[in-house]
């Protein structure tokens, strides 16, 4: 059968071209700070924005009469080559400046900092020049807001993994993508903004240097990890620093659907969602349980705990991934922990990856329910979430995200253990790249190791597990099916 | 935080126990030599590339010297709890060869496990498992064409002119005292930018011309 375009591709080459266009004028800014700085890598910069804008130009002109609405398959092409098109441009910068970075190396980099995921291969970040750490943060920052947006218009139209349940009323009606979406984004990236802005402030006032505070504030409030330093956070050694930053990741990992009401007046409904209850009171029952674990056997003050066991529980969870000690010391309970919450993820609509709240939510519905019937069995229960029905159709989606994730973190697993990665790591690789979180377990990968000592044939397994989990798996598996293509 | 320093000084001799409650006091050296106080210490049973040695992959010439440097440092940095080294033996230019431990984990062994140090021939079998676990992942130095460190040390000591990229620097002050400085010491760039500093590639070249560690204790 032979393979014909569908409708709306032009759309797709259409916003590609203005993505392109976005991510040149991006690179801009390090390209000034380097300026500022006398540092000679503006060349890079310069270069990679010429070729990314060239290349975003030529498709913007060339499909600007083929821009019309956008058919469901045209959206899933459209989610996932977005990514896949912009991590390979992103990664010109580190690739045509003079890092010293293999062609893998920059990509993995690239790929790590717009999925958020925060995974690393540079060693030296104290002393690397202030262009190359501004453009990876402002990668995550951009890529977080990328992330909001595909997981609060996009992901509910395409029903990926039970997100219809988020679509909205005017949604359901109409088969169109983005009826009131515009005004939608623009507060969306409205709040982002604002609480980037107040991140930046709120670091400084804590004592970060400026330079710091900014790159910082775009990392975590997109939940995604780099840091301007090789030790982390722990280089900053401040007690007000963890605080704010935790206070960061927590509201990148909170639903921003949530903060666009609150903005508009309608508090009660922050309040009440189910999602930030949930989540919130997991994180505080699990921080208490592991600080007074801390306390237990390491002989810990109170106060210490739980900051210690606040900060590095909360950044893993939110899949953001800083460090403010090497957890991995905290004995075998504390390494069984974190390995297991590298997986729960943030709530839906925010930056955080991971399987996310919402499902954990549902599958405890469905389950509550399935228990119920056993011994009610002519009992028809309606079960809802969020005021709207959890239909089988929803139950399959979950459960079929749930078993893809759990699949591919096997084959995964079983894969980095045949290129000779030994079961922790193999493990924590395949979890928290599936997951965006970053750090995984053990002396090479921990939160005192690095991705820069895996071998190339590693790191490209590891950075397309990034783009598999980013894009919730089926965005990107749909596209493998023949019939995916056909008119 | 606060950093109490515990000092337990027996006479320099192996069996010697040196340790101290907060491991980011330590000072990294280089991939496998770092300074508590006074004591310099090189991690026994390991050898990592020197701070100014590169590695080959493809035709890339990566820093794997420092590289190893950071990721000791990054242990050390992130961890907490005391950081314990227990004398194996003393060089005669006073370094002391020593496992160190913070708890369980042993620095050496995270060292080789992630690719940024080559066993010695007579290091104890489990460094030596180690090693291979590294080499058959080709784990960092391991996925590269690399000089051995000892090799690599000979053929610096012999070179003439120094990369200037070489991250140590050594340096006779006013009064007579000569001491060498990496990236991670605070008074490093302040060394560097004096031209009468000196770039070494190596620290244990840099000692065998005379120089020595800052506030280090010469002899007992």
């Amino acid at each position: 059968m032979a393979v014909r375009p569908f409708p709306g591709l032009g759309t797709v080459f259409y916003a590609l071209g203005w993505l392109l266009v976005i991510l040149a004028a991006a690179m801009l800014v390090p390209l000034a700070v380097d300026l500022a700085f006398a540092n000679p890598d503006w060349r890079g910069f310069l270069g990679s924005s010429g070729i990314t804008a060239f290349f975003g130009i030529a498709l913007v002109l060339a499909h600007r009469h083929r821009a019309h609405g956008l058919s469901l398959r045209a959206a899933f092409l459209m989610t996932a080559s977005s990514w896949l098109v912009t991590a390979f441009f992103a990664a010109l910068p580190f690739a045509l400046g003079g890092y010293d970075l293999s062609p893998t190396d920059a990509l993995f980099e690239a790929v790590s900092a717009m999925t958020t995921t925060g995974s690393t291969v540079i060693t030296g970040l104290d002393r690397a020049p202030p262009g190359f750490l501004l453009w990876r943060s402002l990668l995550q920052w951009v890529g977080g807001i990328g992330i909001i947006v595909m997981a609060l218009v996009l992901l509910p139209f395409l029903r990926i993994g039970g997100m219809q349940l988020f679509r909205s009323e005017s949604s359901d009606r109409s088969e169109k993508v983005l009826p009131t979406t515009a005004e939608f984004v623009r507060r969306l990236v409205t709040i982002y903004l604002a609480l980037t802005l107040l991140l930046a402030i709120a670091l400084g006032l804590a004592g970060m240097p400026a330079f710091d505070a900014v790159n910082h504030a775009f990392t975590s409030i997109a939940t995604g990890g780099f840091s301007t330093r090789d030790a982390s956070i722990a280089a900053f050694d401040s007690e007000a620093v963890e605080l704010v930053l935790l206070a960061g990741m927590l509201m990148g990992a909170l639903p921003y659907a949530r903060y666009v009401g609150l903005a508009a007046g309608r508090g009660e409904a922050f309040f009440a969602d189910s999602q930030i209850r949930t989540f919130l009171a997991f994180l505080l029952l699990a921080s208490l349980l592991l600080a007074l674990w801390l306390m237990v056997s390491q002989g810990r003050g109170p106060g210490e705990a739980l900051l210690a066991a606040a900060f590095n529980l909360v950044s893993i969870v939110t899949t953001t991934g800083y460090s403010s000690e090497d957890y991995t010391l905290w004995g075998a309970p504390a390494v069984a922990l974190f390995l297991a919450i590298t997986v729960i993820g943030g709530c839906t609509g925010s930056t955080a990856g991971g399987i996310k709240i919402f499902r954990f939510e549902i599958l405890w519905i469905a389950t509550r329910e399935y228990l119920v019937q056993l011994f009610l069995p002519s009992r028809v229960g309606s079960p809802r979430y969020a005021g709207k029905p959890v239909t089988g159709q929803v139950i399959i989606a979950v459960l079929s995200y749930v078993f893809l994730f759990i699949g591919s973190w096997g084959v995964l697993t079983v894969l980095l253990g045949a290129l000779g990665l030994d079961l922790v790591t193999a493990v924590s690789a395949a979890a928290t790249t599936l997951a965006n979180v970053g750090p995984g377990l053990g002396p090479v990968i921990g939160p005192s190791g690095n991705f820069a000592a895996l071998g190339d044939p590693v790191k490209w397994v590891l950075l397309s597990a990034m783009l598999l989990g980013r894009l919730e798996f089926f965005t990107l598996l749909v596209l493998f099916h023949p019939r995916f293509w056909r008119r | 935080m606060l950093a109490s320093v515990l000092l337990l000084a027996a006479a320099a001799r192996a069996g010697e126990v040196i340790e101290i409650a907060e491991p980011r006091a330590a000072r990294i050296v280089d991939g496998d030599s770092l300074q508590i106080d006074g004591r310099v210490i090189a991690l026994f049973g390991i050898d990592a590339p020197e701070i100014g040695q590169r590695c080959r992959y493809d035709d890339i010439a990566w820093t794997c010297g420092l590289a190893a440097a950071h990721d000791l440092r990054k242990h050390v940095v992130l961890g907490r709890g005391p950081l314990r080294c227990e004398v194996q033996r003393i060089r005669p230019d006073g370094v002391r060869e020593a496992i160190c431990a913070l708890g369980d984990l042993d620095l050496a062994v995270v060292q080789l496990e992630s690719g940024m140090a080559v066993a010695d021939p007579d290091a104890p079998p489990g460094y030596r498992r180690s090693e291979a676990r590294a080499r058959q992942a080709r784990l960092g130095i391991w996925h590269s064409r690399f000089v051995p460190p000892g090799i690599w040390r000979e053929d610096d000591r012999r070179a003439v002119g120094k990369a200037a990229g070489c991250m140590l620097r050594a340096r006779r002050d006013a009064a007579g005292g000569a001491f060498y400085y990496t990236l991670f010491d605070p008074e490093f760039d302040r060394v560097a930018a004096d031209p009468r500093s000196i770039v070494y590639c190596s620290d244990d070249n840099a000692r065998l011309d005379g120089y020595r560690r800052p506030g280090e204790i010469l002899s007992e």
